[in-house]
């Protein structure tokens, strides 16, 4: 179990991160939330020891980290930071020889991991030369080669096209089923929300929401209805507490289960409108946080 | 360490330009091995004595023609000027009817002028001074006069060679530390422009990063040198093997350059006599080189660390280029045996980054003492020692940082901030 308690960063005057505490298990994929600057990536940078806690400590498996095992972390940071004249088994070696990994080893889990997500055909290629997404995908392979017990994802979904978001997705169940933890930051919360076994959220460097994101729905009574109706007329309806116009639809967010399932009763009789009921998403639940943290700072 | 540094120096030296850099520094040091060849062929007469033809007054003529003058021949003749111009293009015709006259097909700088003018001024005084003077008086007035140096300090020795080669060696170690420590700049500024610091630190500390700098630059001096050394001995051995150095000595005589008595590289190596204190002052020019090198390259890494593009890193670099320029006059202008022996160039030698310029001048003019030696060589690693503690913490918050705050702000953010 990774465990952060009471974790604080300044950088000068300035709040990096302020009295964050959250753990994650082993084989438990947490989701680090925010907005720009809310401290996601001070957190990491905190984590993999590129910068140093002023307060507080970060423990695995009950032990204070003291970054000396630099294998324990495989990281993807959100910039491309490959060196992009190298060739992909260039680049990947020299970062696994960086952390130390044995030559045969590293030969090894690089036709591993290259095979696994399809770019084995790249393996002979300058970085340069390949689309943002296999670049991705190259570093990927180099977080994952030195077979890591803990992964941080940074914006991990950053250039992939739909059959690599896919891919990314079983890649993160395959090592959740290893046992790993993985720690993921995104800001495409729909692409995310059923990675997200845990989530925190951040703001201005403080936490607002964190648990089991399941857990957080379930606490949440509100339901989301989503209308195939761009013209119905519902704000006077007992238990609408705010209507969205999308495109081709209305989100209706319902006061609870009851009065949602009493609404699409009274409408979906008389009209053949197409709708479908949700618990809260991952997204409605950062923006309720959010506002919620807005407010608390106003009043 | 070892993977960072066996990365970079293959980065820097198996790349296209370098090795074609290395190419033309090979042909370069050939070239110049064979520069009495070059000169032969792209200007056989380049060292021709210059023939003046005289039709002049016939005691003028043979005063003349009885001075000793390097690379100027005097002859009489009955030919016209047109005539002599006509069959040799490069003869100068000097005549005199109400003014003398130097005739030649095509114009004279003014420096040839002034040494007719030179000339025949000398002359004509001489013509003078003898009409008047007795034959005794007149030898007498023409002996050059020597004055000969009683220096009260013995061991300083002021040797023109030496003083070229004083010269030399701080232009030398100028440039070598300025291209050497800007390479390792702008790698980091590289490796922090593309991000890839991010991901290398999580593999190694800062600290070791920056160590890892200063070896990449230290090794890739010494492995470049290693290259130079090489051609050098195979353009010295191809040049023996083709007429023993002659020609080439000969070249370095005309012009000049150091006076050899010897006639061929084999002469020349036999007449070397290395002596134990030879070898003692570059081993400790050696030493104060790249103990300089390194600092300066920590400095310039320690700047480099807070540049976010390529693009900035030659404004926030220029200003310690320009000081860097500065100490390189300030070296050059004290570089007379008064200022080293006791004046602030002899304080100087013992300061860090100026005594890699100060104190190989001050070993060749003078015996300097194996306490100063010492103690000017232990400032500098005392100071290396500071700086790399001091800054290796700086160099880690800077290669993090992508605010563009600024060195000094980050500084100042470092001392407020909460520990």
């Amino acid at each position: 179990m990774l465990k952060l308690e009471h974790v604080t960063k300044y950088y000068g005057e300035q709040v990096g991160i302020e009295d964050l505490s959250f753990s994650v298990h082993d084989g438990r994929i947490l989701c680090l939330l925010g907005t720009n600057g809310s401290g996601k990536s001070t957190t990491f940078r905190l984590l993999l020891g590129l910068l140093q806690c002023d307060q507080g400590t970060i423990s695995y498996h009950g032990e204070k980290l003291n970054f000396q095992d630099k294998c324990l972390f495989g990281y993807l940071p959100e910039e491309k930071s490959i060196l992009r004249d190298l060739k992909v088994k260039d680049a990947v070696t020299y970062l696994a020889q960086l952390k130390k990994v044995e030559k045969i080893q590293i030969e090894k889990n690089m036709t591993y991991w290259l095979d696994y997500l399809n770019i084995e055909k790249y393996r002979n290629r300058k970085v340069q030369a390949l689309s943002k997404g296999n670049v991705q995908l190259v570093q990927l392979v180099c977080a994952l080669i030195h077979e890591p017990k803990i992964l941080i994802f940074d914006e991990p979904l950053n250039g992939l096209d739909l059959e690599n978001v896919a891919l990314f997705k079983r890649l993160c169940w395959k090592l959740k089923k290893e046992g790993k933890i993985l720690l993921i930051s995104s800001h495409q919360y729909n692409n995310i929300e059923d990675l997200c076994d845990d989530v925190v959220v951040l703001h201005k460097g403080k936490c607002i929401l964190k648990g089991s994101l399941r857990q957080l729905k379930k606490a949440n009574k509100q339901r989301y209805i989503t209308l195939f109706d761009e013209n119905g007329d519902y704000e006077d309806e007992r238990g609408v507490l705010e209507i969205t116009q999308n495109n081709h639809s209305l989100i209706l967010k319902m006061e609870d289960e009851k009065s949602a399932k009493a609404l699409l009763r009274k409408y979906m009789r008389q009209e053949n409108i197409s709708y479908k009921i949700e618990m809260i998403s991952l997204q409605q639940l950062i923006r309720e946080a959010l506002d919620a943290s807005t407010h608390r700072i106003l009043t | 360490m070892q993977v960072l540094i066996a990365f970079s120096l293959k980065r820097r030296f198996l790349n296209a330009s370098t090795l074609l850099l290395n190419v033309l520094l090979a042909l370069i040091i050939t070239a110049a091995f064979f520069a009495d060849e070059i000169v032969n062929f792209i200007n056989p007469s380049l060292f021709d004595e210059q023939k003046v033809y005289l039709q002049v007054d016939e005691v003028v003529s043979e005063a003349l023609m009885q001075m000793e003058m390097e690379g100027i021949v005097f002859e009489t003749t009955d030919k016209s000027a047109a005539e002599i111009i006509e069959e040799d293009a490069k003869a100068y015709v000097l005549t005199h009817e109400e003014n003398y006259q130097l005739i030649t097909k095509y114009p004279i700088d003014e420096t040839t002028q002034l040494l007719f003018n030179e000339i025949l001024t000398s002359v004509h005084q001489n013509l003078a001074l003898s009409e008047v003077l007795q034959e005794e008086a007149l030898a007498y007035s023409q002996i050059q006069i020597q004055v000969e140096n009683e220096a009260m300090q013995k061991d300083v020795d002021v040797d023109p060679n030496k003083q070229n080669l004083i010269f030399m060696i701080i232009t030398s170690i100028y440039f070598t530390m300025l291209s050497f420590s800007t390479s390792v700049a702008n790698e980091v500024v590289y490796e922090k422009s593309t991000r890839q610091l991010e991901l290398i630190l999580t593999s190694v500390s800062a600290k070791t990063h920056f160590l890892s700098k200063m070896l990449i630059g230290w090794l890739s001096i010494l492995l470049q040198l290693g290259c130079t050394i090489f051609f050098v001995i195979l353009a010295f051995l191809l040049r023996n093997s083709y007429d023993q150095g002659i020609g080439l000595i000969e070249l370095i005589n005309q012009l000049q350059l150091i006076h050899l008595e010897e006639k061929t590289f084999g002469a020349l190596l036999g007449s070397i006599h290395v002596e134990g204190a030879f070898i003692f002052q570059c081993i400790f020019i050696f030493i104060f080189l790249m103990l300089g090198i390194i600092f300066v390259q920590m400095l310039l890494s320690i700047i480099a660390s807070f540049v976010n593009s390529v693009e900035q890193a030659g404004s926030i670099q220029s200003p310690f280029y320009l000081i860097l320029l500065a100490i390189y006059y300030f070296a050059l202008s004290i570089n007379t045996p008064y200022q080293l022996s006791e004046g602030i160039g002899f304080y100087c030698s013992f300061l860090p980054v100026l005594n890699m310029l100060l104190m190989p001048s001050r070993l060749l003019v003078q015996n300097v003492p194996i306490i100063e030696l010492l103690l000017s060589a232990s400032i500098s690693i005392f100071a290396m020692i500071i700086l790399f503690e001091k800054g290796s913490s700086i160099y880690q918050k800077g290669v993090l940082d992508y605010t563009g705050k600024g060195l000094m702000k980050i500084m100042q953010s470092m001392k407020g901030e909460k520990t």
